[in-house]
């Protein structure tokens, strides 16, 4: 039973300092023998993972596939929500449907950046304009996309 | 049988046939060590023998990707000690049960010999390190008992050295005054 050795970070505990270096914990009779099998004896009831279910666990892998997961889940719900606007005239705000307005519903849901990597805007120039812009005037945008930029600056 | 070293350990299991025999060793050699800090954590032995099986039921997923780049012990302490904090974290979870009524139901058999063969004061001294946050207690467990360095404390907890020198200072003064209560409360 020696007393602790390192003594330096215990200049001001006097009682720390003499206490004798000793476990004080019983443990039952042989435990140490049976833990080893009674490890095994768990990991037999849930084998080795496959490798590539090892690979996933990966912190990094998992944000990864969890990225492409959200993005692609992200890019079926616009599909699906998106009005085909085919030969049309684009769609007015004023007299929207209800999958126009859910549409919008949605699209107030998401931030600046979800909204460019939604539309597959090119950032620069949207940042540029996107800038001043409230956030009904940045939908008002979105959903009258086919209109020029320059137009709606001006506009605004 | 003296124990192998880490690269011995893990060539055997890497190699199929001697896999379970390779993690049979492992487990023998470091079993203790790792025990008497979880143990020093949770004070009661169930939970620590829970605890630590869990440990090594990681350990075997996921020692395939031990690369070497620290000791093979540490990479184990880290296990360890993370699920250690998981499972004290887990119990605190529970919004019927207070914390302290948690750390109460840890450390009550303490006082039977069966359980803590200690004397007075050590008994104390494990109470004392019962009252200090979960991470705060880990960082006295192995500065203190396990005399680890700091270099190898900040290896298991990713923690700087900074932080664990001025965490492990203040969990000293902390359960240096707890003692000294309990001694002048001892002596009246």
């Amino acid at each position: 039973m020696n007393a602790h050795r390192d003594t330096e970070d215990l200049q001001d505990a006097p009682l720390l300092r003499s206490l004798p270096m000793h476990d004080p914990f019983v443990v039952p009779d042989g435990f140490f023998d049976r833990f080893p099998s009674e490890v095994k004896q768990r990991i037999a009831l849930r084998p080795r993972r496959m490798a590539w279910t090892n690979l996933l666990s990966t912190s990094w892998l998992n944000w990864r596939v969890a990225s492409l997961a959200g993005a692609l889940g992200i890019a079926l719900v616009i599909a699906v929500l998106r009005p085909d606007t085919s030969g049309d005239e684009p769609t007015n705000l004023s007299g929207t449907s209800s999958q126009a307005l859910s549409e919008e519903a949605y699209l107030e849901s998401l931030d600046d950046t979800e909204l460019w990597a939604l539309y597959g805007e090119d950032p620069e120039l949207l940042t540029a304009v996107g800038d001043g812009f409230e956030d009904h005037e940045l939908e008002a945008y979105i959903l009258h996309q086919e209109l020029p930029v320059e137009l709606l600056i001006e506009e605004l | 049988m003296s124990d192998l070293s880490d690269e011995e350990l893990m060539a055997m299991f890497r190699e199929e046939r001697t896999r379970h025999y390779a993690f049979d060793l492992l487990m023998r050699q470091y079993q203790r060590r790792l025990y008497a800090f979880v143990r020093r954590m949770v004070t009661d032995h169930d939970e620590a023998q829970d605890v630590l099986q869990d440990s090594f039921v990681k350990v075997w997923h996921n020692l395939d990707q031990f690369r070497g780049g620290s000791a093979l012990f540490s990479w184990l302490y880290r296990i360890t000690h993370n699920q250690c904090l998981d499972h004290l974290r887990r119990r605190k979870r529970n919004v019927f049960v207070s914390t302290e009524s948690v750390m109460n139901s840890l450390t009550s058999n303490m006082d039977a010999t069966e359980h803590f063969n200690g004397d007075h004061i050590q008994r104390q001294l494990q109470r004392a390190l019962m009252t200090l946050p979960d991470k705060q207690r880990a960082v006295f467990t192995m500065k203190y008992f396990e005399e680890l360095k700091y270099e190898e404390i900040s290896t298991i907890t990713g923690t700087s050295v900074g932080a664990l020198k001025s965490s492990y200072h203040i969990a000293v003064k902390k359960i240096e005054a707890w003692l000294q209560r309990d001694q002048t409360k001892s002596a009246l």
